[in-house]
């Protein structure tokens, strides 16, 4: 058993380092010179901080991590709410087709973008939609159909007896909602709207799609457009990236144990 | 008091169901009706009955595109769900080195496909990229990651371990968690040796969640996007050209024929049915 536990210690610390090279890799080229990118050393001779100075310093940068907020926080809070209100009902009824829905809920993930690539960019431009970030934000709230998994377990670990017994005490339907069963499903919604956030974060086929003006773009379709036209400066593309995937990790390091839990769903 | 709990609750429900609709559902069957179409980016198009879907059969390049996305995701499907399982046995009785994977397993994971493909182009440039210089050390390479059509396959592959490899895990050790342990004493019990108990108990359990993760992996895998796209731009020539690339160029970059796009995603699309249905068929037969 003892060398078995060593085994696996050996097996983590490898899979640390094959999750974290890239990413000091990519730490690494921000911070290198551009002018000794292509030396093909493991370590510049200097740091510079140019590259981070060079982005914060660009409007379109914060312009973008604006819209980015604006998407996520839509998609969040509207898929939130109205997956919460769902999952409640999923949860508390039973009714014929409930099993099979929840899987059809889930199922339409798989449902590939490349499928209604084209009839998404046709609605935008019907309803005159392209560049709107609140039609992309409505398109990624979508994801409440993910977030449910998450929410039916939640409400389904609130004792239903609680909400008796509040009722009985005279709180109406909506101060039982407000008081007992919201704050006891709050680790669940916090589970939920961290997983819809990050997703709605990350999503770059449909913003790209839909935002070509450069100021209506999110932070992730922002990301290539940089890269694509300032790929030959590795540095700024690198320091661009971090930057605009330091909202993701930071909510990652804060809530870490979650996520595994959340990825079980 | 009270109102039957075993009736649809619709208050609760249709919300959610009308967003369903409006975001999953009517997109997809705007795109049915796109797919007989000649509809282009600003044109409204005519309907062109079964064009679209004779041309895709008979296009080499829309073959080779779906064919090279087969590839990917079996090789995706082998590297991810081996190595979940691998990493699942070995930490199946240890729970710190184990938590200590999971959080390292998790980084990677949350990152957009977008940027973990940026992040693997910069890993494997192939001049002042890592892992040329660190095998300049020992005299190789350097490697060309991007003109050489296998090394351009494997960066693929290397970026969506790197990206996916956390959700196989989970899987697989969810699926060793769930292991009919009382079965196991039991066949012990009754003098069962360790090969049979593997045989009887272990691998039909293991099996199915086995088919479960490598059908997951496979089906998306197969339409990913970002990842060919910023990471290999389909190169070279139309080696990494997946489904999804093929698609997105058809619409929106070259002959701007949404129609054609349209079609291409809708025959994917009745892969997918088909290749469910089969799983979900042999899975009855096997339970």
């Amino acid at each position: 058993m003892k060398t078995r536990g060593a085994v696996s210690w050996v097996v983590a610390g490898l899979v640390a380092v094959y999750a974290l090279v890239p990413l000091l890799w990519l730490v690494r080229l921000s911070l290198t010179p551009e002018i000794e990118m292509h030396e093909g050393v493991l370590l510049p001779s200097a740091l510079t901080g140019a590259h981070y100075l060079d982005i914060l310093t660009d409007a379109r940068f914060w312009r973008q991590l604006v819209n980015s907020l604006v998407v996520c926080g839509f998609a969040t809070l509207l898929a939130l709410t109205l997956g919460a209100w769902g999952a409640y009902g999923l949860a508390r009824y039973r009714f014929r087709w409930r099993d099979g829905l929840l899987t059809a809920l889930l199922a339409v993930h798989l449902l590939p973008g490349v499928a209604s690539m084209a009839a998404v960019y046709r609605i935008a431009e019907n309803i005159g939609a392209l560049n709107s970030l609140l039609f992309v934000g409505l398109l990624k709230s979508g994801g409440a159909t993910l977030a449910v998994w998450i929410l039916v377990a939640t409400f389904r670990n609130v004792p239903e007896r609680l909400e008796f017994a509040a009722r009985l005490d005279g709180y109406s339907r909506r101060q039982t909602m407000r008081r007992v069963t919201l704050p006891l499903a709050g680790p669940g919604l916090l589970a939920a709207g961290l997983l819809l956030f990050i997703q709605s974060w990350n999503s770059f086929f449909l913003p790209f799609l839909l935002l070509e003006e450069p100021h209506k773009m999110t932070l992730t379709v922002g990301l290539y457009r940089y890269f694509s036209e300032h790929g030959f400066q590795q540095g700024h593309v690198a320091a661009y990236m971090l930057l605009s995937i330091l909202p993701v990790v930071v909510l990652f390091l804060l809530f870490r144990r979650r996520m595994w839990r959340n990825l079980e769903i | 008091m009270r109102r039957s709990r075993n009736r649809f609750p619709s208050k609760y429900l249709l919300p959610l169901l009308a967003l369903t609709a409006l975001v999953w559902a009517l997109p997809l069957l705007m795109a049915l009706a796109l797919s007989f179409s000649d509809a282009s980016p600003g044109a409204p198009g005519h309907w062109v009955g079964l064009q679209n879907f004779v041309r895709a059969l008979g296009d080499i390049r829309f073959i080779h595109a779906f064919f090279t996305g087969v590839l990917f995701a079996v090789g995706a499907v082998a590297f991810n769900v081996g190595a979940g399982l691998g990493l699942a046995l070995v930490f199946r009785r240890h729970e710190k080195p184990r938590a200590l994977a999971q959080v390292m397993l998790l980084l990677p994971w949350v990152l957009s496909e977008l940027a973990v493909a940026l992040i693997w182009r910069d890993v494997l440039a192939q001049n002042g990229g890592l892992v040329n210089a660190l095998l300049g050390r020992f005299g190789i390479g350097p490697l060309p990651w991007q003109t050489h059509a296998w090394l351009a396959m494997g960066s693929l592959w290397l970026a969506t371990l790197w990206q996916g490899l956390a959700f196989s895990t989970m899987l697989q050790m969810a699926g060793l968690a769930s292991l009919p342990h009382h079965l196991v004493h039991a066949a012990k019990l009754d003098g069962a040796d360790r090969p049979l108990i593997f045989r009887a108990v272990v691998w039909p359990h293991l099996r199915r969640v086995l088919a479960a993760n490598a059908l997951l992996v496979f089906l998306l895998s197969l339409v990913t996007f970002s990842l060919p796209f910023a990471l290999t731009g389909g190169g070279p020539l139309f080696a990494t050209e997946l489904p999804a690339l093929y698609a997105y160029r058809s619409a929106f970059a070259g002959n701007f024929e949404l129609g054609y796009a349209a079609a291409q995603g809708m025959l994917v699309l009745v892969f997918y049915a088909v290749l469910t249905a089969l799983f979900l068929r042999l899975r009855r037969r096997t339970a």
